[in-house]
């Protein structure tokens, strides 16, 4: 399979009839993928550009979004994040598949956007619409390249305890990338299975990356989200021009992050919001700090994207 | 101005009897506040509580208070405390009609146990006697489902707010102040910081606690304490997601992040009607019990000794284990049976405050002054 376009955004993998065609086009997809098989019937449509794929040379993914727990006993309702993060930064240059229901699609879109990976996207057709505006919406904030920065260094050995472990750092919110082992670019390096960080099975990864933060130090990370437990970030860009993306894997279940507070490390008095779903959003209690910027962002439907810079 | 000049860090009070012997959490407070010269808590009447009990109070199979015996227990309550004969004069030792007054009540019971309607009223009516204007009385909760559901509205003058701190969802910090925190990490929680709510910090001059009295799970009791402090910041449920909570010394810390123990001026703990057991919400009636009093007094703590001996009496009288009991053997699901709880109750978290400077907790310091009408 070849990059599809020149900037990576996620496609519409579509596998009904060349009769949806109008209805695609009334959403606003202009791009489709099809399968190989299929794609001669999709030539009568204008207005489509239609790409045939193979989807035994990609990757599926799992939906992302949250899982509640509701019957535990608790006052403190934090759900478990399904994250396909760690994935794209183990295989940057793969090729994905998400096959998800309507309410999935915008927020699978804007993972893969932000993580810079190519992914085709499978919804029904209630989906297409808000897909199509979420596509919309990538390609109008355009990619920054989405070269990761990161505190953690993580040097991967392929196995399945290192991917819980990234999988675990996604969620947390610790920005690592993965390293080779002589790499000295970061505040933190972890190699696992080593006397500091000894995982030798899944079940060791929640102490390791306790152990890892812990290492880090909270005043040390780049970024802090405070008031939510359903947001990931992800940052790319350059230090003095960096650009945090924000998804909210509650919009699914229909969570609506009200309002957060994010804390940056470095003085950022410049600074742009480009929201999804909240056109027009503006930052609220910007502060430039000593050492860190701090703001809250009203609300968070689905994704956003902050550009700061110095 | 940074805000952030005055940063300091509450350090760990010596161990005293009836805690937990393990190291206290490391906590960062954040407030740009510094302490008043004449601070609320624990006030001019350190020590000294005031108990008006009246049968009249409240009917206990139906739940109706009685408006005018409720204006006449706080009229009575106030005169006490203070020492003056006339209401105005009593008030005015607190408030002036400059102030913007925050009511601090609790809803979290709603709508079988809170604070009720009828001496929040009373106490807005004493407010604008003395010349308060409504639109500077502020009656405010955390949550606003549970404020709303209580109806305050209807029981006081038009123009005084109702204001929660967070919505229907629940999932904002945005009725927060971003610049006055606590931050502390207690079992690894990514969310570390719990923000005091907005108009404490930036619109009270003055507040006045108006709690119920309440046993709860996981803190032992839900008196002035913890709803003055639990009740200001967000983020706090976290302190007790496990059987051990932090409960112990995160209600002492948050009360004594200015500017709340210098604008606290008054607490009224309404105990007319009560919760003994499955505290601090209501799902149960089997636990709920009518104490018909109130209690009224500047020291949180010496209160807060007070109503952990009433409920202390409440479940020794039910056959229930001592809300300083730590054996495993209670810890259960099941609380609908009084011999379990979810967690191991932290009632050590009124002494803690004593040290944190906010009362007196020594019993033997402690004037209990009972009024009976």
């Amino acid at each position: 399979m070849v990059p599809l376009f020149a900037i990576v955004l996620p496609t519409l993998f579509w596998t009904q009839g060349v009769n949806t065609g109008p209805k695609l086009l009334s959403a606003g997809i202009t791009q489709v993928a099809v399968p190989r098989s299929e794609s001669g019937n999709w030539n009568t449509i204008a207005g489509i550009s239609v790409h045939p794929v193979d989807l035994t040379a990609t990757i599926r993914l799992g939906n992302p979004g949250v899982t509640l727990h509701l019957d535990e006993a608790s006052a403190t309702r934090v759900p478990w994040l399904s994250s396909n993060g760690w994935r794209f930064m183990r295989q940057p240059n793969a090729h994905f598949y998400y096959d998800v229901p309507a309410n999935t699609a915008t927020l699978a879109a804007a993972e893969a956007f932000c993580y810079g990976s190519e992914a085709l996207i499978h919804t029904d057709l209630n989906g297409i619409e808000p897909l199509a505006k979420m596509l919309q919406f990538l390609k109008s904030i355009n990619s920054d390249g989405a070269k990761p920065l990161a505190d953690i260094g993580f040097i991967d050995d392929g196995s399945a305890a290192s991917a819980e472990v990234m999988n675990l750092m996604v969620r947390n919110n610790l920005l690592f990338q993965i390293v080779p082992a002589s790499s000295s670019d970061h505040k933190l390096l972890v190699k696992p299975a080593s006397k500091e960080y000894p995982l030798t099975s899944v079940k060791d990864a929640d102490s390791i990356v306790h152990k890892i933060r812990a290492n880090l130090t909270d005043s040390k990370r780049t970024v802090r989200l405070f008031g939510t437990s359903v947001v990931i970030v992800h940052l790319t860009g350059a230090p003095d021009k960096p650009r945090l993306h924000l998804l909210n894997y509650g919009a699914p279940a229909h969570i609506r992050v009200g309002g957060f507070r994010v804390r940056v490390l470095g003085r950022y008095p410049k600074s742009q919001i480009s929201s999804f779903d909240s056109p027009g959003e503006k930052l609220l209690d910007y502060e430039v700090q000593s050492d860190a910027t701090e703001f809250t962002v009203p609300e968070l439907k689905t994704y956003a994207v902050i550009d700061l810079a110095r | 101005m940074n805000r952030r000049t005055f940063v300091c860090a509450a350090t760990a009070a010596p161990l005293l009897g009836r805690i937990p012997t393990a190291p206290l959490p490391s906590y960062r407070v954040v407030t740009p506040f510094k302490p008043s010269a004449h601070r609320g808590m624990p006030g001019p009447y350190s020590g000294e509580v005031v108990r008006v009990h009246s049968d009249a109070s409240i009917d206990a199979r139906s739940g109706i208070v009685n408006q005018t015996v409720v204006t006449n227990m706080l009229s009575r309550g106030m005169r006490a405390l203070t020492g003056d004969t006339r209401d105005e004069d009593c008030w005015a030792r607190f408030i002036s009609p400059l102030d913007i007054v925050g009511i601090k009540v609790n809803c979290s019971g709603a709508p079988h146990v809170m604070s009720s309607p009828e001496v929040v009223a009373a106490i807005v009516k004493n407010l604008t006697a003395i010349g308060v204007p409504p639109e500077r009385i502020w009656i405010y909760e955390r949550f606003e489902s549970q404020l709303k559901s209580v109806g305050y509205d209807k029981c006081v003058p038009k123009g005084v707010h109702i204001w929660a701190a967070e919505g229907k969802f629940r999932t904002s910090v945005l009725g927060y102040d971003p610049d006055i925190y606590v931050e502390v990490n207690f079992f690894g929680e990514e969310d570390t910081r719990s923000f005091m709510t907005r108009p404490v910090a930036d619109t009270f001059t003055k507040i006045i606690n108006v709690p119920k009295m309440k046993e709860h799970q996981a803190a032992g009791v839900t008196g002035c304490l913890k709803n003055i402090s639990y009740g200001d910041f967000s983020n706090m449920d976290r302190s007790h997601r496990f059987t051990k909570t932090n409960t112990y010394s995160f209600i002492g810390t948050l009360a004594s992040v200015e500017p709340i123990p210098s604008r606290t001026v008054l607490n009224i703990m309404d105990g007319l009607s009560a919760v003994w057991h499955a505290g601090p919400f209501s799902e149960y009636p089997q636990f709920r019990f009518y104490p018909k009093q109130i209690l009224f007094g500047t020291d949180p703590v010496a209160m807060d000794h007070v109503l952990i001996d009433l409920i202390e009496a409440k479940r020794k009288a039910e056959g229930a284990p001592s809300l300083f009991d730590r054996s495993p053997s209670h810890i259960g699901p099941d609380n609908a049976n009084p011999q379990f709880n979810h967690y191991i109750r932290e009632p050590g978290h009124v002494e803690y405050a004593s040290e944190l400077g906010l009362g007196v907790y020594d019993s033997s310091r402690i004037k209990l002054k009972t009024i009976e009408l």
